[in-house]
Formats: C-alpha cells, structure tokens, sequence
C-alpha cells in the first residue's frame, strides 16, 4: 500500500458539517438585522 | 465500587433527577396549554437542546455505530446530511412560521394547524389519528432498543430494564407535561453529548488518532474510507434523507417551534441546535474505529457496547451508558406527549366535540399519556415481529402523511382542504403499499410516498377552489401585533 491519501469525497461531510454552522450564523445574524421590526 | 454498584450508582442519580425535573415542572401547570406546548415560554437553549435529544434516540447511537461499524467512515455523510437538513435547514424554514402561523390560529399541534388552517377537521382528526397510532409503534422501538443497551452494557434483564424505563418516563411526563419533556430533555442532550465526547476521545486514543484509525480501516477495505463505499449510493443517500426530511414531517419535532418564547430564541437556537446536531457524527465514527479494534465481531449493533467496554472506566462507561438512555428516553417522552395531544386536543376535544374544562384537559392528557406509555410498553416487553415489520414503516407513515401539508400549508396559499386530504390519504397509502410490497427496487416506501403525496396535493389543489380571501388574511397577514 501506497502512501495514505485523505478520501475527499468522505472528507467533505466534514465540510458539510462546517457549512451548516456558518449557515445558521450568517442566516441568524441576518434575521436579526432584517426582521428586527416584526420580531414578536 | 463494583462495576455493577457504579452504574447503579449513575443511573439511580441521574433518573432520580428527571423526576425532579417532572415535579417541579408540574408545579407551573395552569392550563392545558402549559401541558401540551409549556405556556408558550421556552427559551433558545432548552428549546434547540430539547430539540437534538428528541431527534437522537439510542436507537441512532447504537444503530448509528452499528452502520459506521459495517459501512465505515462514508456514514458520517448521514449525520452531516441530518445536521444541515434534519437542524440548520428545518429550523430556517419551519421555525418562525410555525410558531407564527399556529400562535395567530390559536392551536398548539400539528394535527390542529392543519384543521385551522385548512378549516377541515376531517383533515385535522386524520393526522392524530395517523401520528398516535404510528408513534405508539416508533415508541415500541425506542423502548426495546433502551432495554438492549441496558442488557448488553448493565447485563441487566431486557423486561427489567424496559420496565424501569418506561416506569420513570411516563411518570415525568404525565407530572410534568411539556416543560417536563423539554427541561429533561434539555439535560438529557448534556448528558448524550458528555457520555459520545468520552467515549470518541477515549475510542481515538486506543486507536492511535484519527489518521490510524483511517489507515487500518483501508487496510481492512478500501470501501471502508471511500464514498459512498461499501453501502453504495443508494443506500446512503436514501437513508441520509429519510432520517433527516422526515424529520420536517414529525410533529413532535414540530411541537419544539409551536412553543417558542417568540421567533427570536430562532437566532441562537439555529446555532445552538446545529452545534448540537453535530454530535450526532459521533457514533459513525466509534462505531468505523470499533471496526478497527474489534473486527471479528457477531453482530455490528455490538460495536458502540463492546468499544464502550473496552476503552472506557468504569465510571466513563456509566456515564455513556446514561447517555445512550437518555437518547432513548428524550425521544420516548416527546413521542408519548405528542401522542397524547393528538388524542385528547384533536380528536376528543375537537373532533369529536367532547367539552373539557382547562382542568380536566389537563386530567385527560395526563390519563393519556400514561395509557399510551402503558401500551407501547406492554408491546415492547413481548415485541411480535409484526411490530418489528411495522417499525419500519412508522416514521415513513407519518412524515409522508404530515410533511407536505405543512409544509405547503406554511408557504403556498393556493393549497386547499382537498388538496391536503389528498396528499395525505396518497401519502400514507402509497408509503405503506410499497413497503409491505417489500420495497421494490430497494426504494425506501418513504420516497415513492413523498413524491405521490407531493404530486397530489399540488394537483388537486389546483384543481379544487381556493380558500377565500379572508381566510387566507387570517393565517397570512403580516401584522406585526401577533406573535
């Protein structure tokens, strides 16, 4: 066996994962600009 | 101590305390409303943190590890899928419209918005009646997969562990009701979250780190650190939607947003639920290093307990074994409350007109929701295999039923009764045949069903009238007075 390369493809659920937190940061600092006003 | 005395010791402490929990949340019950959706008042971090326990049961940890044991590390695409879809995406898009929508029709369930909403109580009694029925099986499944983890980890008996179980949760959740459900559940994701960090730590440790790990899984096989791998395409992909969308169609999940404080805790909460979703990776990958450490085992559903064994103390061993309880117990208590709002809020009280006074509501709900424990429970303890076939057709049947209705009733106006009663007859009906066909072509019947159900509701809403103008006003208006 060669040496280890990373599988990308399995290493990209990671990166998934990392995208859904960056998601709901940008998405709730938006909403909290934007909708300030009908917030109740 | 004895390492039987030590998990004792932890169990007795930590159920102790969910009855506590139940207690004094039984002392802010004023109304069946405190019951059913705790007045309305719950916060970003009870909320979202409730919300991940209710999602992961044990049955997801040790299932979970079982899958990373036979697929290897590909599986971790599931939970990444859970988490962007089944956390970030459901709380974005379901969120501020549910408690919206569902605080201006004045109902607290799922069943009840689309009754309000739809202004069809066909539509309304049809719902409960699907999500108390097909819930009391998913409960069965919970229960008997908590009673597994309590044999293989404790070597406790199955009956005794499922008894002792079940025994605390209904009576928390009848004392208690829904903030009962989610302050414990609150703990109980704590408590998951602390038991899968140490056990993964521990677990990378025995391994050598994360690179080993990778290493010797590929030179088992190659498909092990590939993807999608051994599982295939299909499998995965299949799967990773089902357990994440299905979850926009569960109204227990659902029942989380209808008592927001206000759409404000949706801020935080998104984060909080999304960095909590995250932990659900944790038992794909104990379960692809348990491949490493222990290849030769029976069966893969062994692999989060024997890794458990083998790398933990005593005392860590405990804690994650509350942990894999608390999975079970978080998902078991949402279930039993929601089963119980359906039967007594949608179909006692308005379907079938029954007049209840605030105190009584609250009497018949908690009667209820120790009849519906009592049931699961007593299927649990001899489960036929008819229930296990069922099992798998239970959260299928209720998200094909519940999810597009929702959905759709949320977003597009021109949805109608007709429509709805559609979607959900052709939903269920064509999840449930083509499962019991024996899932042709390998297809999951929740995908045949979503996509039936999807084609008819668009289609005979469009072909039956619309509701009218002030109708739509009601649920739709943009005033900023309501919350």
């Amino acid at each position: 066996m060669g040496p280890f390369r990373i599988p990308w493809l399995t290493f990209g659920a990671w990166i998934v994962i990392g995208a859904s937190l960056v998601v709901s940061i940008v998405w709730a600092a938006w909403i909290s600009r934007h909708r300030a006003g009908d917030d109740r | 101590m004895s390492e039987s005395a030590i998990y004792a010791f932890v169990l007795v402490l930590y159920m102790g305390l969910l009855v506590v929990v139940g207690m004094l949340a039984s002392r802010r019950m004023r109304s069946s409303e405190d019951f059913i959706a705790g007045g309305r008042s719950v916060g970003p971090w009870v909320t979202s943190l409730s919300y991940v326990a209710a999602y992961f049961s044990s049955v997801v940890i040790i299932g979970g590890g079982g899958f990373g044991y036979r697929f290897g590390l590909a599986t971790i695409w599931i939970a990444a899928i859970n988490v962007l879809v089944g956390c970030t995406l459901a709380w974005i898009v379901l969120g501020r419209r549910v408690r919206r929508f569902t605080s201006r029709l004045g109902v607290l369930t799922v069943p009840g918005f689309f009754g309000e909403r739809f202004r069809s109580r066909e539509a309304r009694v049809l719902a409960a009646a699907v999500v108390a029925l097909f819930l009391i099986i998913y409960n069965v499944s919970i229960l008997k997969g908590m009673g597994h983890a309590f044999e293989v980890l404790m070597g406790m008996p199955y009956v005794a562990a499922v008894l002792l179980s079940a025994a605390i949760i209904i009576l928390y959740v009848s004392l208690g009701g829904y903030l009962a459900v989610v302050w414990t559940g609150f703990f109980q994701a704590w408590v998951m979250g602390v038991g899968l960090i140490l056990l993964t730590i521990a677990a990378l440790n025995a391994v050598g780190g994360m690179t080993a790990a990778s290493i010797d899984l590929a030179s088992i096989d190659v498909g092990l650190v590939e993807t999608p791998g051994a599982w295939g395409w299909a499998g995965l992909v299949s799967f990773a939607l089902i357990t994440s969308l299905g979850v926009w169609g569960m109204p227990q999940m659902v029942a989380r947003f209808v008592s927001m404080r206000d759409v404000r805790v949706l801020r935080v909460g998104t984060v909080v639920v999304t960095i909590g979703g995250a932990m659900a990776a944790l038992p794909y990958i104990n379960g692809a290093i348990a491949r490493v450490l222990h290849p030769d085992l029976t069966s893969s559903d062994l692999a989060i307990p024997t890794l458990t064994k083998a790398v933990l103390s005593p005392w860590g061993a405990a804690i994650f074994l509350a942990g894999v309880v608390a999975a079970g117990m978080s998902s078991f208590a949402a279930i039993l409350l929601t089963t119980s709002s359906a039967v007594v809020r949608d179909v006692l009280q308005k379907g079938l007109g029954r007049d209840l006074t605030e105190r009584q509501a609250i009497r018949y709900g908690r009667v209820v929701s120790v009849l519906v424990g009592a049931i699961s429970l007593a299927i649990a303890l001899r489960p036929p295999a008819l229930v296990l076939v069922l099992m798998a057709f239970a959260s299928a049947a209720i998200a094909s039923t519940c999810l597009w209705p929702l959905l759709f009733g949320l977003y597009w106006r021109r949805t109608t009764r007709w429509g709805v009663l559609a979607s959900m007859i052709s939903g269920l009906v064509t999840t449930l045949v083509w499962m019991g066909l024996g899932s042709p072509f390998g297809l999951h019947g929740f995908i045949p069903g979503l996509g039936v159900s999807l084609a008819a509701l668009v289609a005979v809403s469009l072909a039956t009238p619309r509701l009218s103008a002030e109708e739509l006003d009601r649920v739709f208006s943009a005033t900023t007075s309501d919350a």
